[in-house]
């Protein structure tokens, strides 16, 4: 708006033309275009699972594309690692940072890319890394706040950021690719990035900038690229758009009427009560109740706390103070076991890492909660409980093989297999984390199902998800957690996707937040 | 309450019969290759030896193998958690001596008894550093290798216990039906433990908490005693194994079993366990057990030093590891 206006004349830097990204059971990212102009920042914005850390993945050499074409400058290019598109010009700066604490500044500002002197040219120089450290700090104004002599690992993590960005400049990259680089700074810190950010552009770089902060998209970027479930939906100016909630929009798309069964009406009476939920520094007071019958939903950004206070009941993590009721008995939960004895079920974000082990088959996998049912003096009776798991699979209409490695079957398979240990161990209280992330339309729907069919069965279902739609779809009621706080509820007479995402933003965007995670 | 659709549910996904006959042996290659490597072996050692191929010889790799199959059988529970046990030789040693005191004063009965206490007890002791004070089952193993070596030397001063009672040698070298009693007993010893490992709940929980920790966690599985278990379990094979080699050598020897924890991790692990955990069943492991012993008879015919038989072990295991990482990387599809 205020700097490089799309006039359609300036050739792009980086093309990218119908790229598209396929993992064992998930379609990651299908024909997907985008295309950098010199000295422009470009926006990449989507729901979870929308595909943009693919495509920067695929950018960054980390990962390589099944199909489509990538150009620099005109000349078609592959990067086979993360080092050749570093060579062509393109560095990534990921969220998890690539910093050597226990090196200085200018060591990491010249890593991998030394300065050598002496004999033969082996020898480290650390004046000239120095100095190149100070030159690249001053283009970014911070000559005065980082000292190339100080360990990276004193730094903030802004400052760690800026180290990074230093290193980008060093390599003279006309490319640079930020993942959420503000997500875990404060909002000072992110101003200051900003001002680099913006700065950089003047002296020309482009940047593909990655960010959930979506006012500070608008306030940054030129142009903005929105992903959905993998697909490519547009590229406009920002001027395009008037404030964050047609951004939301065109990033949540249509509702998705067809997707979602109709709701439980048959509610019954409270079974899972939980109040004063508090652990220090990740969340304070949280208290819900949920209904036999009952979808609730967890709504918030990724960070905001709601998967620490599911595994917090479930007593996966510890909690420094609260009470969980159910059916208004008091309990004492303070292992996964406890509460598995008391019919509560997890079922996690993770489904890889923490809901399955993959190496086992579907049959071991369904049964790891409720072994003891089908035991005898500790030798498990094989029949029934080949019978058992067969049963459950058989309700959910489960389509892979029960008898290979859990990991062979597709990622709607393999949440069944979840799902279906928690029905064997006779849970009536279910919690979803991110249920359907990462799988595709037809398994979300399948899962859609599973819960309202569950929820009709008397079950009382907490879901937490980051996809908006799919709550104001699914739920009964909304929660909506920001910074470790309940933030809004409402109910699904009155749900409004704008006033969510509102409440989700508001502790977030205080300067003061300190951020969960 | 359910809806049911079994016309849909119990369809299994389609694709020829050829395509899966092609996947299974793929899965299975790792599990073939060491049968098929050790008759290969037997063959070359048949033609190449006039007393290799008798039954007085294989007798004698039966008789060898017994000890290091015990072991070996325990440090399988262990790999299958993802852990590692270095302290079995210093397990073994402690238990020799400890066996040869208590017998030398009680009796044959209560000497077996205290060595079955004493290594389930280090085991146990194992299992508590790593789950307490997590410290890496590599460590934890290797400094109690350490411990256990000492307590040995000093209970014994530093020389073989003799005088043990003449009943307890028949333990090494009785037959019963024919079949060497050490065999028996590795026998036995293989049985539970394969019964254990398929047919008990804490069978699966081992497999579960080697798979996938955090999900047997989540999973209401308890973690933590079931490491100390297989540590136990561990440590109880050891001594069944130390009891056996004792018998052998007719005195508690304070430097038994040196070579155990090379000897036993390769042949778990040449058996097709992952060290990555999960995987894996003691039965193969009995099959790398049995390479191990016939290599090492076979090469002591053609009076092949032992020193180099060190070094064909150790290569053994680098070959072993590598395949189980190229397992491991397909299985992942990075």
């Amino acid at each position: 708006m205020t700097h490089m206006q799309a006039d359609g004349e300036t050739p792009p830097l980086v093309l990218v033309r119908g790229v598209g990204k396929s993992y064992p059971g998930v379609r990651a990212l299908r024909g997907v275009d985008l295309d950098l102009r010199p000295g422009e920042v470009h926006a990449l914005v989507g729901e979870n699972g929308a595909g943009k850390s693919t495509l920067i993945r695929i950018l960054s050499g980390a990962t390589q594309p099944d199909e489509g074409t990538i150009a620099l400058r005109g000349a078609p290019v592959t990067f086979a690692s993360p080092r050749a598109a570093r060579d062509n010009g393109i560095v990534t700066i990921f969220q998890e940072l690539a910093i050597v604490p226990g090196m200085t500044v200018a060591e990491n500002i010249v890593l991998g890319n030394e300065p050598a002197g002496g004999p033969g040219r082996q020898l480290y120089d650390r004046r000239a890394a120095e100095a190149l450290a100070r030159e690249t700090l001053a283009a970014l104004g911070c000559e005065n706040e980082i000292d190339p002599r100080a360990r990276a690992g004193t730094l903030s993590t802004g400052q760690k950021q800026i180290v990074e960005i230093a290193r980008a400049l060093a390599l003279k990259a006309p490319v640079i690719i930020l993942d959420e680089p503000t997500a875990s700074l404060s909002g000072k810190e992110a101003d200051a990035l900003l001002a680099i950010l913006r700065r950089l552009r003047t002296d020309g770089t482009s940047i593909l900038y990655v960010s959930h902060r979506l006012s500070e998209v608008l306030e940054l970027a030129d142009r903005i690229t929105v992903l959905r479930g993998g697909a490519h939906v547009g590229t406009r100016p920002t001027s395009a758009f008037g404030d964050p909630m047609d951004l939301i929009e065109m990033m949540v798309g249509r509702p998705l009427d067809e997707l979602f069964p109709p709701r439980n009406n048959e509610i019954g009476a409270l079974v899972l009560k939980v109040s004063g939920l508090t652990r220090a520094g990740v969340f304070q007071d949280i208290g819900f109740d949920v209904k036999a019958g009952e979808v609730l939903g967890f709504a918030g950004l990724v960070g905001a706390g709601r998967t620490e206070i599911m595994r917090a009941v479930f007593g996966a993590d510890r909690r420094d103070g609260g009470v969980i009721e159910k059916d208004g008995r008091r309990l004492d939960i303070r292992k996964p076991a406890d509460a598995i004895r008391n019919g509560i079920a997890y079922i996690p974000e993770d489904r890889k890492d923490q809901g399955l082990v993959t190496s086992l088959s579907g049959h071991e996998n369904l049964l790891m909660a409720s072994l003891a049912d089908y035991c005898r003096a500790g030798v498990v009776s094989r029949g029934r409980a080949r019978r058992a798991a067969e049963e459950v699979a058989r309700r959910l209409q489960f389509r892979g093989q029960l008898a290979k490695p859990a990991r062979t079957n597709s990622g709607g398979n393999q949440q069944k297999i979840v799902i279906g240990k928690w029905m064997l161990s006779r849970a009536d209280v279910f919690i979803f984390d991110e249920p359907t992330r990462g799988i595709d339309v037809g398994a979300k729907a399948e899962i859609y199902r599973q819960i309202q069919s569950l929820a009709a069965q008397g079950a009382a279902i907490v879901v937490v998800s980051s996809e908006t739609s799919e709550l104001v779809h699914l739920c009964h009621r909304i929660l909506v957690v920001s910074a470790g706080r309940i933030e809004d509820e409402l109910v699904f007479e009155a749900f409004d996707e704008q006033r969510i995402l509102a409440a989700a933003f508001r502790g977030h965007t205080l300067p003061t937040a300190a951020h969960a995670k | 309450m359910h809806t049911y659709r079994e016309t849909i549910g119990g369809r299994m996904s389609t694709g020829s019969w050829r395509e899966s006959l092609a996947g299974h042996l793929r899965g299975r290659g790792m599990e073939l290759a060491l049968p098929i490597a050790t008759v290969a072996m037997v063959a070359f050692f048949a033609a190449s030896s006039d007393v290799f191929f008798t039954g007085q010889n294989f007798r004698n790799i039966g008789i060898a193998a017994s000890g290091l199959a015990a072991v070996a059988f325990g440090q399988t529970f262990v790999i299958l958690t993802a852990g590692l046990d270095l302290s079995v030789g210093s397990i073994v040693a402690l238990v020799s001596v400890v066996c040869a005191f208590v017998m030398r004063e009680y009796g044959i009965a209560p000497g077996i008894a205290a060595a079955l206490v004493c290594g389930a007890g280090v085991g146990v002791l194992n299992g508590f550093v790593i789950t307490r004070f997590r410290v890496s089952p590599f460590i934890a193993t290797l400094a109690m290798l350490s411990v256990m070596s000492g307590l040995a030397l000093n209970l014994a001063g530093g020389v073989p216990i003799p005088g043990l009672p003449p009943g307890f040698g028949l333990i090494a070298y009785q037959s019963f039906l024919g079949i060497p009693v050490p065999v028996i007993i590795a026998a036995v010893t293989l049985l539970v433990a394969e019964l254990t490992l398929r047919a008990t709940r804490f069978g699966r929980h081992l497999r579960a908490v080697g798979g996938n920790e955090e999900a047997a966690r989540l999973s209401g599985i308890p973690v933590e005693k079931i490491r100390i278990a297989a540590y136990a379990f561990c440590g109880l094979t050891a001594a069944i194994g130390s009891i056996i080699l004792t018998a052998r050598v007719s005195s508690g020897q304070p430097t038994l079993g040196a070579t155990l924890p090379l000897e036993s991790i390769a042949a778990v692990v040449l058996g097709g366990v992952s060290l990555a955990g999960g995987r894996g069943s003691v039965v193969n492991v009995a099959v790398g057990v049995a390479f191990i012993s016939i290599l090492a008879n076979g090469l002591n015919l053609l009076n092949i030093s032992s020193y180099t038989q060190m070094m064909i072990i150790g290569f053994a295991l680098i070959v072993a590891v590598a395949l189980d990482q190229a397992n491991l990387r397909r299985a992942s599809g990075g």
